[in-house]
């Protein structure tokens, strides 16, 4: 029988978004991420809009897309980044020399480097269990192991609203009917780097594809 | 991401970016000029038939030094250096082919300066190199040259290659790094050169800086009307007294002007400050190309 490889997607419902960074805390733990920096894998970003007394807060999960048309695949020398036949976008630590070519490449801001420092920090705290064991640059990997496993990534088990889901477009199931009969979109589609990733829009959320839902008049904010 | 100013208009947001800064500027200006005084050198002797083989040769020569003294810059940015031989395996990347021109521009170069010198200087080698083949060193002096300009080129493909990065990702910055690099390298030679090697050069200088001056007015076209992350780019450069006021005023339309006054005037004096300020204006024209890098991320 023919081997059939999965189609793996992930959706986003900015609807049910609460800002609780679970998923934050999950990634953080599962994959070492060095969170003391303040590097994630996946985050959400909160976002105030407007002024008192129409003030309001929005969150924004973002992670790697795993696109298909891959920037940060192309701008690496050296082939530390590449893609498994599921067409996850890996790195391989050992190979990666960290000039950052691929973090400029990404039009999503999924990339950073793991730095000495960071190293040593992870070295210290998950001992023996480290798995970060040399200076490279990291990414979200769907968390490639527990797929292998048939689990979900950590962001989806944790996820207490259901926000963050993820699926097999070969199956039928909820997530693959969200994409394929477009309820569900891709980020800057425009850039042609066709994300894996897919957001349920919300009227709140300001996402550039969604602009046309949003009445606010553009603001200023330092962070 | 402490201090940086995020932008929210048309709900996209606009955050600088902090991964390449002022090292890599250093890399892309000395890559650029290094690379051009190695073109030049080849075109002056090759082509216009120039007989000044040591001015050349020393020429290339120092070219060669700048490229590789920049590219120290890059692997001391790099989480690895150690490993940095590795860029020659994934061909998709612009590292891959600029570490592979400035390898061949190293070594085509290299044999050719040191030809050139030879018969001048006297070192361990140059008996050898007297005889070698004169068709064989002019072959060298061609790829020495077409290697020189294609790593000034590279350094603006380097940059083109983030798609969400409105000032870098587009055809135009390739072409304003060759033109910027070429001229910065003229203005090499209007210091170094004979009197009359250098008013052909001041002549050559001109031209390119208008070409510059031009580029510039087009990026600035395109900002304005490309997208709101163009209107905002050019906002931050219109309100930057370093770019305005150092780059464009004192390191392009000052030198542009006083060359063409330098000319009427036949005066030295005038040349070489243009020609520091055409060396400076291409420095500060990569440090603040990097520094207006905003990522136009949609949330």
């Amino acid at each position: 029988m023919e081997k059939v490889i999965p189609k793996w997607v992930f959706v986003v419902d900015l609807n049910s978004c609460v800002g609780c960074n679970a998923c934050m805390a999950a990634c953080a733990q599962e994959n070492q991420t060095p969170y003391w920096s303040e590097k994630w894998r996946t985050k959400v970003e909160q976002i105030e809009i407007g002024e008192f007394p129409e003030a309001k807060r929005v969150f924004f999960p973002h992670l790697c897309m795993q696109c298909q048309n891959t920037p940060c695949y192309y701008a690496c020398p050296t082939g530390a980044t590449y893609k498994t036949e599921e067409g996850i976008v890996l790195v391989n630590h050992e190979r990666c020399i960290g000039c950052e070519a691929c973090v400029i490449a990404c039009p999503y801001g999924a990339r950073y480097p793991y730095e000495s420092d960071d190293v040593d920090e992870c070295e210290k705290l998950y001992g023996e269990e480290a798995r970060h064991t040399t200076p490279h640059i990291d990414k979200c990997t769907w968390c490639y192991h527990r797929l292998k496993e048939g689990l979900e990534p950590a962001c989806v088990e944790t996820c207490p609203t259901n926000c963050r889901m993820f699926g097999d477009l070969n199956v039928d199931s909820y997530v693959s009917r969200l994409v394929l009969e477009g309820k569900a979109i891709p980020l800057s589609p425009q850039l042609g780097t066709e994300p894996k990733v897919f957001y349920v829009t919300s009227k709140e959320t300001p996402v550039g594809v969604v602009s046309h839902h949003l009445d606010e008049p553009p603001y200023k904010q330092t962070i | 991401m402490d201090g940086l100013t995020m932008y929210f208009g048309n709900y996209q947001h606009f955050v600088h970016q902090t991964s390449w800064g002022w090292m890599i500027a250093v890399y892309l200006f000395l890559g650029g000029l290094g690379g051009s005084m190695g073109a030049l050198s080849s075109y002056f002797y090759l082509i216009r038939k120039e007989k000044h083989p040591l001015l050349f040769g020393l020429s290339t020569l120092l070219g060669i030094g700048l490229v590789n003294f920049g590219g120290i810059f890059l692997l001391i940015h790099m989480l690895k250096p150690w490993f940095a031989f590795f860029v020659w395996t994934h061909p998709t990347s612009w590292i891959f082919w600029g570490a592979s021109f400035i390898m061949i521009y190293t070594i085509a170069g290299a044999v050719w300066g040191l030809s050139l010198i030879s018969s001048s200087i006297n070192f361990p080698f140059s008996q050898k190199l007297k005889t070698l083949n004169p068709s064989l060193v002019d072959k060298l002096g061609y790829i020495s040259g077409i290697m020189g300009l294609l790593t000034a080129v590279y350094t603006g493909l380097l940059l083109s290659t983030a798609p969400a990065i409105t000032l870098w990702s587009n055809p135009g910055l390739p072409v304003l790094f060759m033109v910027s690099a070429l001229s910065t390298a003229t203005a090499y030679f209007m210091l170094v050169s004979p009197s009359n090697i250098a008013h052909e050069n001041e002549k050559l200088d001109i031209a390119l800086l208008a070409l510059e001056i031009i580029i510039i007015s087009a990026f600035f076209n395109y900002l304005f009307i490309s997208s709101a992350a163009g209107k905002y780019i050019i906002s931050k450069m219109f309100s930057s007294i370093g770019f305005m006021g150092f780059f464009v005023v004192l390191g392009l339309l000052v030198p542009f002007f006083l060359e063409i006054y330098a000319i009427k005037k036949h005066s030295k004096s005038l040349v070489v400050l243009a020609s520091i300020l055409v060396l400076m204006g291409g420095f500060l024209l990569r440090f603040y190309i990097l520094k207006f890098g905003y990522y136009t991320y949609p949330w």
